[in-house]
């Protein structure tokens, strides 16, 4: 049956061919660019997603919610003809903000994390997550708002969010005394949106989140999830080695390649398969931070509050 | 009387008057329902002929999928690996398919739109069900992503006007059929067939976890989505059920069963018995009694194995609201 284009797909899609360009002899990317009848319609499709308010509905079909905006805005930064469409795509971002859960309600005796914490939620008037915390995180610092207030309290849920034993899953970290599982793809998103940190980040949390990929990527045949996991790995200098990235994408590829869902996937794994894909998430001229090591499980527990210092990663 | 009246003040009807539980069974007066309990003992077990003979004795038979598109909606709600317990079993997804895909059916879907893992891929394959999808080339259908069409809230329980089902569902398929885990919840106190349809509710349009609808109540959004999607079918994988921290962090708890019928309120509450849990005392049971379907033994006929040889004693906490 299908289902009608949407923003995230489309996006991801348009950075994995656009980052091609040039890098495959005679390949079909070529096409692309600016000015290119294809960038046009491309642009026009993705401009017309925008709405009153400033936010990117998330599908042809869907005007709201706006979870996606973070996505145009990004794609925006390298198109002149978004530039007033990103500005108040920004603003709408800035003004969304997750439902706090107030102290003292029942909640707040069994959910573990900071439920205070102003991040981004996927709906609007709901609580906020990971996935879309570390998304409008990457978007508005790319657009220089990396001191915002928003922005570094962000960063705090991100940090909050984090599980003991390391890694990142969609937000929850330890309900009812137990901790939850991390996942690949928060884990990875998580990580990217770290390294775009304008401020220094414990490092036995970045550690501990390079450890889970390290365990985890290597049996991932999901596209998406390995995606997510090799550009947060990229975000830290801490691919372990490319001939087995490179063997992890082919697993990944032909696992995912012909199913009617796998344009994101197939997108993430182009991104993360080129070296260039992470520049789509980075304010420009940002270089990367130093090389960072996994840690064995069992190492380092327990997160660190530091501040900026020498213990911690600086990834500027 | 409002949904309040039946939802809203748990504690109350939880210790409830005897008055109060006499005059609902009144109110489902006019239901009535069959659900067939069926031993498998394990995973390799008689999967296929259990749904078979369930299917006989609850008088549905070959027309009832001959032709027709038939979407089978498992439980995934966390990826895991060598955790039995969290999600419907493979097994139990592939012997549903083979059935009706031997009756003639027109075509057999796995559909999901899970709550804590956006990638279903990844969840399809820690839970072992994308191997067993590959090798009977069983199409599965995203239904976090899938196109989103709205229908009223008819039953109007939580203050929605209107939800958000995919298209896949409302447009696509002829039959749903709700193959949950039995488990208990720990914001729900138990999660079968009826709270499994949550995970028909697409991601693009409700979040991940799904918070629109916990903050307009989980147990009334699980009434109003099973009014609007009106299921045909549940069987319940209560090979293995969890207990405790439900429904993800539990233990496995063995009970060696399908279960399985048409109405699934009068299912679940069969279910709740065999965990020796009063389904009067869920709130989303207690307010599908008379809405949705029956819940009081009195009005559900059991069929196959008798609910006493089988039941045992879950242990289960609760808390009756939250996120996540």
């Amino acid at each position: 049956m299908g289902s009608s284009p949407a923003v995230e797909p489309t996006v991801l899609a348009w950075m994995a061919l656009t980052s091609l360009k040039g890098k495959i002899p005679n390949g079909p990317e070529q096409n692309l660019g600016a000015g290119s009848p294809f960038a046009s319609f491309g642009d026009d499709w993705l401009l017309a997603r925008q709405q009153p308010d400033g936010s990117f509905g998330v599908s042809q079909s869907l005007a709201s919610p706006g979870w996606a905006t973070p996505y145009a805005i990004l794609y925006g930064r390298r198109v002149d003809r978004f530039r007033q469409a990103r500005q108040r795509a920004v603003d709408w971002l800035l003004s969304q903000k997750g439902k706090p859960i107030p102290k003292g309600r029942g909640e707040r005796a069994v959910i573990g994390h900071n439920t205070t914490l102003i991040g981004w939620p996927w709906i609007e008037e709901t609580h906020s997550w990971l996935e879309p915390t570390a998304l409008a995180i990457l978007a508005l610092v790319a657009e220089a708002k990396g001191n915002d207030p928003r922005v570094v309290e962000g960063f705090q849920l991100i940090e909050d969010r984090a599980l003991p034993a390391g890694g990142w899953n969609y937000g929850n970290t330890i309900v009812f005394g137990q901790p939850l599982r991390p996942q690949p793809g928060p884990t990875g998103l998580a990580l990217l949106a770290l390294s775009a940190s304008l401020f220094a980040t414990p490092r036995p949390m970045v550690e501990r989140g390079v450890a889970y990929l390290h365990q985890a990527l290597p049996r991932l045949l999901a596209a998406n999830s390995l995606g997510w996991g090799i550009l947060g790995l990229r975000a830290w200098n801490a691919i372990p080695d490319e001939r087995a990235i490179d063997s992890w994408l082919a697993g990944a590829y032909k696992r995912t390649s012909g199913r009617a869902d796998a344009a994101a996937g197939l997108a993430l794994l182009l991104l993360a398969a080129d070296p260039d894909g992470l520049a789509w998430f980075r304010l420009n001229g940002r270089p990367r931070p130093e090389h960072v090591e996994g840690v064995g499980k069992g190492g380092n527990q327990g997160r660190q509050s530091v501040p900026a210092g020498a213990s911690d990663v600086q990834p500027r | 009387m409002r949904r309040r009246a039946f939802l809203g003040g748990a504690g109350t009807l939880v210790t409830g008057s005897a008055a109060w539980t006499c005059q609902r069974r009144l109110n489902e007066a006019g239901w009535r329902a069959d659900v067939f309990i069926g031993e498998v003992g394990s995973y390799e077990g008689p999967l296929t002929d259990t749904i078979r003979r369930g299917l006989a004795e609850l008088g549905i038979s070959r027309d009832w999928a001959e032709g027709r598109s038939i979407l089978l909606k498992p439980n995934l709600v966390e990826p895991s690996r060598g955790a039995p317990q969290i999600n419907t079993h493979p097994n139990v997804v592939r012997a549903a398919a083979e059935v009706f895909r031997s009756w003639g059916a027109r075509e057999v879907l796995v559909a999901e739109g899970q709550g804590h893992c956006r990638d279903s891929h990844y969840v399809l394959d820690l839970s072992g069900l994308g191997e067993v999808l590959d090798h009977e080339q069983i199409e599965f259908v995203d239904l976090n992503h899938d196109d989103v069409e709205f229908v009223p809230n008819r039953l109007g329980m939580s203050r929605l006007q209107q939800l958000g089902l995919p298209r896949t569902l409302l447009r696509r398929a002829d039959r749903v059929v709700s193959l949950p885990k039995l488990k208990t919840h720990h914001w729900v106190g138990v999660t079968l067939g009826m709270k499994n349809l949550f995970g028909v509710m697409p991601g693009i349009y409700y979040g991940w976890p799904k918070n629109v609808l916990h903050q307009v109540g989980i147990s009334e959004s699980i009434l109003d989505i099973n009014a609007a999607v009106e299921p045909d079918l549940t069987i319940v994988d209560a090979v293995i059920g969890m207990e405790g921290d439900g429904p993800i962090m539990g233990t496995p708890k063995p009970v060696g069963v399908l279960v399985m019928g048409t109405n699934l309120p009068a299912v679940d509450a069969s279910c709740a018995r065999l965990m020796k849990i009063d389904p009067w005392e869920i709130p989303y049971l207690r307010g599908s009694s008379g809405r949705l379907g029956p819940i009081a033994e009195t009005h559900i006929t059991q069929r196959g194995e008798p609910i006493e040889v089988h039941a045992r004693p879950f242990q289960r906490i609760s808390v009756q609201s939250g996120v996540g």
